[in-house]
């Protein structure tokens, strides 16, 4: 509109105008803002592909023996090797998705909160949950892009170099699966972040902290391991949980999953506890959450 | 509850721990703009945030003939804020900022954008949208949470203290754009302030608050219309004697100059020339004065 015509005049309230969900406005105006952060760009220009690349070095350096042994077996397939693939290839992931959330997850909501923003978005017709769905699907948006881009490109690679015709409907299940540990570590990383970053004013602060907790909850594990004597409970901390869960949806054939306990040794929790652990994670992250954004003096 | 009536609150009390900010406040505000006055830690802002749904609170309240307790996101939809902290949605410029909230009230990303652009021109943003908000004066921060309350067209404006940190040409160009609304464009306007001038400039009504407590509230002009009225006297002949005159039939009467004399309830002028008589003074002037909204303000506060 010309400057020279500027004048109130109430919205046309159009046919065509659809009502917007407010919970996806938070989520694309959030991941917008994120984006437009410079080292954010570098991370998801860089980081992500040299994290996938990485990981790929990685499990290659670890399952070397394994994979000998697999190939040197007869009777055990490919497929097997991308069952292991897909359940493994979180190990070397991990400290880049810690890394992302912490650079991306922590300061959303502290950044609001530096700048007094919470009374801007609650004077609106929106309830926390919109809020808090909306901050979550920004962090998970780009979580997911580094838990769930590898095992596609593991696929895709397979699928692109296997001789075999029938390889793509064959490995789509194993691949559906494996995203569930993905899906499960993001949500995990993406509650916690949020979590932590609702408790602070300062992105710098929250980070460190979220930080802090990752490693304390790894401490703590440890401390639990060596009290109950089993190694399996370090899969308790949060970014261990996933591995078993993994092993739970991606399972290998029992002959494979003895070589990976051979060699790594055995973390794995019973599944009905790792699903508890994610579960509580995930609770303890969207309660702190919920209850620092229900509290007044935080959105007042 | 009348059409007239936009905003009525009965018997509202908050707490915060052992502090009381509202007690018991029981008021109406009508249409047009009403001013929402009182010092600081008066409540105003509480009770705003109660209007909004953001406070439970004990009591009966009803803004827009709904109840803000139990609808809150309904009151919302029809009603704009605009908050007395510096604050702004970090990291976003600022069109993106007012058609994101814009988003948030139900707009559709098509018409939000275009609101946005629209409302930014009104408030004198034009040529700032793509500007980074975070580096907006206090100003023009000023003018994007005007912007950002209007975006979804509200027929009910909440504006907490909205020329704070404003220069005298900012804070009129403000204050314009406040009556205007009011005025030419049918919006209701609660104005909560702690400056005198800037609801006497808007405001048609006002409701001062006192410690949580309503002072004073009704039409601007009848609160300072006086009770028995006051009057600039111009005598000629012993003035204090007819100041002394004048005090001793129970009006008040002071000034250097000519004297401002304030007729008891239920007199009129006709007082001023008895006292005339008794202190053989003559009447040369007689000019009806008018209380200013200081003067309501400070009875209000020495109240009780």
């Amino acid at each position: 509109m010309p400057i020279y015509e500027a004048a109130y005049r109430e919205w046309e309230r159009g046919a065509g105008t659809g009502r917007g969900s407010p919970t996806l406005a938070i989520a694309s105006v959030m991941a917008t803002r994120v984006l437009r952060l410079r080292f954010v760009k570098l991370i998801l220009l860089i980081v992500i592909p040299c994290a996938c690349f990485f990981s790929f070095v990685v499990f290659y350096a670890s399952y070397g023996e394994i994979l000998a042994r697999i190939r040197a077996r007869s009777g055990v397939s490919d497929f097997n090797m991308l069952h292991l693939v897909n359940q493994q290839f979180l190990l070397p992931a991990r400290p880049f998705a810690v890394l992302l959330a912490a650079i991306v997850g922590t300061p959303l909501i502290a950044e609001d909160r530096r700048a007094r923003a919470l009374p801007l978005y609650f004077s609106r017709p929106i309830t926390h949950v919109h809020f808090v769905v909306g901050k979550f699907l920004t962090v998970a948006f780009f979580l997911s892009l580094l838990m769930l881009l590898p095992p596609l490109c593991f696929y895709i690679v397979e699928v692109m170099l296997s001789p075999q015709s029938g390889v793509a409907s064959a490995q789509l299940p194993s691949l559906l699966r494996s995203f569930v540990p993905g899906l499960v570590m993001v949500a995990i990383l993406s509650s916690l972040s949020l979590g932590v970053s609702a408790l602070f004013r300062r992105p710098t602060y929250a980070s460190l902290a979220f930080l802090g907790t990752i490693s304390f909850s790894w401490a703590g594990a440890q401390a639990l391991s060596a009290s109950l004597r089993d190694p399996a409970w370090f899969a308790i901390a949060p970014t261990s949980v996933v591995v078993s869960i993994a092993s739970d949806v991606v399972p290998l054939p029992p002959e494979v999953a003895g070589l990976v306990d051979v060699v790594h040794g055995r973390l794995r929790l019973e599944p009905g506890l790792a699903w508890l652990g994610a579960a509580a994670w995930v609770a303890g992250g969207l309660a702190l959450l919920s209850w620092r954004v229900r509290n007044v003096e935080v959105v007042t | 509850m009348r059409d007239s009536v936009i905003v009525q609150v009965e018997n509202l009390t908050k707490r915060f721990g052992a502090t009381t900010a509202l007690d018991g406040v029981t008021c109406v505000i009508g249409e047009g703009a009403t001013g929402l006055l009182g010092p600081n830690g008066a409540g105003k802002t509480t009770l705003l945030r109660i209007l909004l749904g953001l406070l439970p609170a004990r009591g009966k309240a009803q803004v827009l003939g709904i109840d803000p307790m139990h609808r809150p996101r309904d009151v919302r939809r029809r009603l704009g804020y605009m908050p007395e902290s510096e604050c702004i949605v970090p990291g976003l410029k600022g069109a993106e900022v007012v058609a994101f909230l814009g988003r948030l009230a139900g707009m559709s990303t098509r018409d939000a954008l275009k609101r946005a652009h629209e409302v930014l021109y009104y408030v004198g943003l034009g040529e700032a949208r793509y500007r980074d908000a975070d580096e907006f004066s206090v100003g023009m921060q000023q003018r994007l949470k005007l912007a950002q309350a209007l975006v979804h067209d509200p027929d009910l404006l909440f504006l907490d203290e909205p020329t704070n940190g404003l220069d005298p040409a900012g804070r009129e160009e403000m204050l314009a754009l406040i009556r205007e609304l009011a005025t030419e464009h049918g919006k209701h306007v609660v104005l909560s302030s702690h400056l005198l001038p800037d609801v006497e400039a808007v405001c048609t009504n006002v409701v001062v608050l006192r410690r949580g407590k309503v002072a004073r509230e009704g039409p601007l002009r009848e609160l300072t219309g006086g009770g028995g009225g006051a009057y600039l006297v111009t005598v000629q002949g012993d003035r204090a004697r007819f100041a002394e005159e004048a005090r001793s039939l129970g009006a008040t009467a002071s000034g250097d100059g000519a004297l401002v004399v304030t007729l008891p309830a239920g007199s009129d002028a006709s007082l001023l020339f008895r006292a005339a008589r008794a202190s053989g003074a003559q009447v040369r002037g007689l000019k009806p004065t008018r209380r200013t909204l200081e003067d309501v303000f400070l009875d209000a506060m020495e109240g009780d």
